[in-house]
């Protein structure tokens, strides 16, 4: 249903703008890049762990894409893009309320893997004084993404007798609804080669947040270490959407 | 005429005794037809037309060489340990920049009779210093102001306007005698120098930018008086005339005047029934006054007062016997100075300066009274005075009213000049012009052309004039052919009188009383008087039915706004083949001390950009002929011809903003220039690139319709970001791809 309704729009656009631009007559463009954020929640490429947790400056972590650009018109460009991220979240260390607590016995040096799979589709605006697929523009976006984690659950204890406890499925899975803005440049080189760089910002809401909402008042261990796991990811995800640096290479293939 | 048949007599007499007398009348008969001959062959050059001047091959060097060489040759001239040596260095690069757009303005001819002429002139002058005059290049350049330009590098280029007003060849020596000063004495350089200290810390805005780099190369006071006395030593050192540098003088005090003051009579625009009232004519004009000019501190040349008193004593201590007003043939001068008053016609015409265009052909139609040309010069300028007094007007709103108020500095509107300031006879024609409305400037303009196209039934585009003025008159004007009488005054002031005998026997009613008393106030009334302009035309079965099938126009002739919505639905030109000339490119950057044109980067990218637009072109599918300055050569004085009427065209026809109903003084040419080159549509454009805090890049482009002189498309883009290649092609194939077909492939 999605792929129909992409290229319903695709179509509808090429019939509605009947003179499309584009570049030299060449209307695509194809390209694959990076977007970096800073890793400000550990852990990080650049962190080493000393035992009690990850010191060291902040790096930044990336987000693979790969992206169709489509000119539409004087001004527009139609967007499509998927994504690709791989990064890792630091386990706490103590999971639980006020009624009780579980520790991770693991190895806090092996965080959990985190992954997230997206896709999205954005008008890019060009600016005034500017034609499309050259020059500064906005590019709005609107994406899907499809998050999952693997924890370890098998090294949870209660903090009160050291008895393991369950920590929840070891899977986590979330879905994620994100709306960015991008303010960048696209330039182009010997007629052929296109670099595209700007500054993203966006924000994700969750479809999907994979917590059961666990009642406070009784000690569900399972739930709780999961719950709090799915909020470390979210939070991670959220975080990593925040602020990245994009750049993108590509070329004009028609 | 009988004094000259008994000259021929006594010439030709056998008598031995009369031998001497004989000789010496042979010879005077010999000198005297010769000069009647030349007199008379001069006069028959322009009894019937003009052809405006064109260069000739082979196109000089100096066309030809790029900026950069120019700049590396000074560059190496220079010595390293010169302590202005990066003054120096920043001052080849600008004045070699302002010689090259000078030269590659259009406005320059090359191998012309008048160029030819004073060089001929500054050979006489500098016999004694061949090496000097082999470094000077001197050129005419095509502008009314009566003016000079002058580089250091030897560059001499004298105004149209200036020959127009000179008196004899003294007087163009002393002005070439005086720019040779400023050569010698370096005075560019040190006008540079000071003006680039004043430059220094002062941020322009792109307009005084522009006028700052060109003042860069004008003269201050000091220079100015210095040229003066060391340009009449160099005129003292040749054969000329001395006292002759007292009238140049003259010439720059009155250069606001026409090159000829002759009383303007109305009856040049009247016939015995188009007689304008009295009421038009101004009584008394202004009487010629020496202008104030008491101070020298708000002018770039000094008082002409002040300069006369500095050169006086050495004027009056001169001996003139052996010197000479002209060392050439007198013959020579007046061809080349009315040549130049021919010129200035169409001069005027191009800087709609409509009143002095007609004026100056007003002045020699006197002397040439069938000349076409100079119809054509009365023609188009009353007809572009009709159309903007008519309301047509540029509309304030669009980009390219933006574009050329910028460039051009002009009012929304032309309009005639206040006749108040004007000085001397020509201020009648002021008064005249300014004073008729537009349906009587309509109804005079169509009388006039009419009676010229009558004369050359072959000329088409003089038909095509009184067409469009005979559909002004009828679809703007709203004055049709029953507007105007077939009899003349004279014809029914006869029949009323009859009519007044017949009835005086009868008895008259009230109501036919009060008709013959209005008819009578009528026929005696002068403010009516367009009213009889046709009635001879109206004769003409020709004329009446042109006006009536011109009336029958349907509809309005259509606006630019019409005109742009519409294209913008069509889309596309459909064009097979384009002219692309030269485009425009300028890059300003902010060095350490101020701004300044990179003048290797915008020489190099005018070339590229070119390329570019050829690059576009070709993927567009559309053929094209380019006309390139930089790939110029010796033997491509065709190209250079073709180059300079499109120049001129574009810069006129810009002015008139999006009104797309005047008439450009040179569309004679550019017509056939579409025809030869099978372009009927030329696509202009240019990159004014300028670093303030950032860049900022304009990009404009222009599509004209070379046959009718519609401005079709024209673009603007202003943009904060530097001109990098894929900005500049994606600008012009944008621009480009509505030239062709909608799908090329």
């Amino acid at each position: 249903m999605k792929c129909k309704l992409s290229i319903f729009i695709l179509l509808l656009f090429s019939v509605s703008f009947a003179q499309v631009p584009g570049y030299l007559g060449k209307k695509f463009i194809i390209s694959t890049g990076n977007s970096f954020s800073p890793s400000l929640i550990d852990p990080a490429s650049s962190k080493t762990f000393n035992g009690a947790g990850f010191f060291g400056i902040p790096s930044l972590n990336s987000t693979y894409i790969f992206t169709i650009d489509y000119a539409i018109s004087r001004k527009f460009n139609l967007c499509l893009s998927v994504n690709y991220l791989k990064t890792g979240v630091e386990y706490e260390g103590v999971y639980g309320n006020v009624l009780g607590s579980a520790l991770y016995t693991g190895s806090l040096s092996t965080p959990i893997q985190l992954t997230s799979y997206g896709a999205s589709i954005a008008f890019k605006v060009f600016s005034r004084g500017f034609v499309a697929p050259v020059g500064r523009y906005k590019k709005f976006d609107c994406g899907i993404s499809f998050a999952s984690g693997k924890y370890n659950n098998s090294m949870f204890i209660s903090s009160d007798d050291g008895t393991p406890v369950g920590g929840g499925s070891g899977d986590y899975k979330a879905v994620g609804v994100t709306f960015g803005l991008t303010v960048g440049r696209q330039r182009i080189f010997f007629d052929k080669l296109t670099v595209d760089y700007g500054l993203r910002f966006a924000l994700t809401g969750f479809i999907s947040k994979d917590q059961t909402d666990s009642d406070a008042t009784t000690i569900d261990y399972p739930s709780m270490i999961h719950d709090a796991i799915a909020t470390d990811c979210n939070t991670r995800l959220l975080h990593h959407e925040l602020v990245n640096f994009v750049i993108n290479i590509g070329f004009i293939p028609f | 005429m009988s004094w000259l048949i008994l000259l021929l007599i006594l010439a030709l007499f056998p008598f031995k005794l009369l031998g001497m007398i004989r000789s010496t009348l042979q010879k005077i008969l010999f000198y005297l037809i010769l000069f009647i001959l030349i007199a008379a062959s001069a006069s028959a050059q322009y009894s019937s037309d003009y052809v405006p001047l064109n260069s000739s091959a082979p196109l000089p060097d100096d066309f030809l060489k790029p900026v950069k060489q120019s700049i590396e040759d000074e560059i190496k001239k220079l010595s390293p340990h010169d302590k202005e040596f990066e003054e120096k260095k920043q001052f080849a690069a600008s004045s070699n920049y302002a010689i090259n757009y000078w030269l590659l303005s259009g406005t320059v001819l090359v191998n012309d009779p008048i160029e030819k002429y004073i060089n001929k002139v500054a050979d006489n002058l500098l016999k004694s210093d061949p090496s000097l005059r082999n470094s000077l290049h001197i050129y005419v350049n095509k502008s009314t102001t009566v003016d000079t330009h002058t580089f250091d590098e030897g560059y001499i280029f004298i105004n149209m306007g200036l020959i127009a007003q000179l008196e004899n060849e003294a007087q163009l020596a002393y002005i070439l005698a005086r720019e040779i000063a400023h050569i010698k004495k370096k005075h560019a350089y040190t006008e540079f120098i000071n003006v680039d200290k004043t430059e220094k810390g002062y941020i322009f805005n792109d307009e005084e930018y522009e006028y700052l780099n060109l003042a860069k190369n004008r003269f201050t006071t000091e220079s100015e008086t210095e040229a003066d006395l060391n340009g009449l030593n160099l005129i003292k050192s040749s054969e000329y005339s001395v006292k002759a540098a007292n009238g140049v003088f003259d010439v720059f005090q009155y250069a606001y005047l026409p090159f000829e003051l002759t009383d303007f009579k109305k009856s040049f625009f009247e016939d015995a029934n188009f007689i304008l009232p009295d009421t038009f004519i101004l009584k008394k004009t202004n009487i010629i006054k020496e202008i104030d000019e008491n101070t020298d501190a708000r002018c770039i040349h000094p008082n002409i007062h002040n300069r006369r008193q500095t050169i006086y004593p050495d004027l009056k201590a001169e001996d003139e016997s052996s010197r000479k007003k002209f060392i050439l043939p007198v013959e020579d001068f007046k061809s080349c100075r009315e040549i130049a008053r021919f010129e200035l016609c169409r001069l005027y015409l191009q800087e709609l300066d409509y009143v002095n265009a007609i004026y100056a052909a007003y002045v020699l139609l006197q002397k040439y009274p069938d000349n076409i040309y100079l119809k054509k010069t009365v023609i188009k300028a009353l007809y572009n005075i009709t159309i903007y007094k008519s309301g047509k007007t540029r509309n304030e709103s669009s980009t390219l009213h933006k574009t050329e108020a910028a460039y051009y500095n002009l009012p929304d509107k032309y309009s005639v000049p206040t006749y108040k300031y004007i000085q001397g006879p020509s201020q009648r024609l002021y008064y005249l012009l300014d004073h008729l409305s537009a349906d009587e400037l309509n109804t005079m303009a169509v009388s006039y052309t009419y009676k010229a196209a009558k004369a050359v039934p072959e000329d088409y585009e003089l038909k095509a004039i009184t067409d469009s003025l005979l559909s002004e008159l009828a679809n703007v004007n709203h004055l049709f052919i029953n507007t105007f009488s077939r009899m003349s005054k004279a014809q029914l002031k006869s029949t009323d009188s009859l009519n007044a005998n017949k009835n005086s026997s009868s008895e008259e009613g009230k109501y036919s009383k009060i008709k013959q008393q209005q008819e009578k106030m009528e026929l005696n009334t002068q403010s009516n008087f367009i009213k009889y302009a046709f009635v001879d035309f109206l004769k003409d079965e020709g004329f009446v039915n042109h006006y009536e099938r011109l009336t029958r126009k349907p509809t309005k002739p259509e606006s630019f706004e019409q005109k742009k919505s519409r294209l913008a639905k069509e889309h596309y030109f459909n064009a097979e083949k384009i002219l692309i000339l030269d485009p425009y490119y300028v890059k300003v950057t902010l060095g350490s001390d101020g701004k300044e044109i990179d003048f290797n980067y915008s020489e190099q990218t005018q070339t590229t950009f070119l390329l570019n637009e050829k690059k576009c072109a070709e993927q567009l599918k559309i053929n094209h002929v380019d006309i390139d300055s930089k790939q110029f050569n010796a033997t491509d004085i065709d190209k250079y011809n073709t180059y300079c009427i499109l120049k001129n065209w574009v810069a006129e026809r810009i002015k008139h903003g999006e009104n797309n109903d005047v008439l450009i003084a040179n569309s004679e040419d550019v017509k056939k220039t579409a025809e030869r080159t099978g372009c009927e549509y030329m696509a202009w454009s240019g990159i004014y690139n300028f670093k303030t805090v950032g860049w900022r890049n304009t990009y404009f482009f222009s599509l004209f319709n070379l046959k009718t002189g519609e401005i079709l498309k024209h673009d603007v883009l202003d943009s904060k970001t530097s001109d990098y290649g894929s900005m500049t092609t994606i600008f012009t194939y944008n621009s480009f791809k509505y030239i062709g077909k909608a799908n090329p492939y």
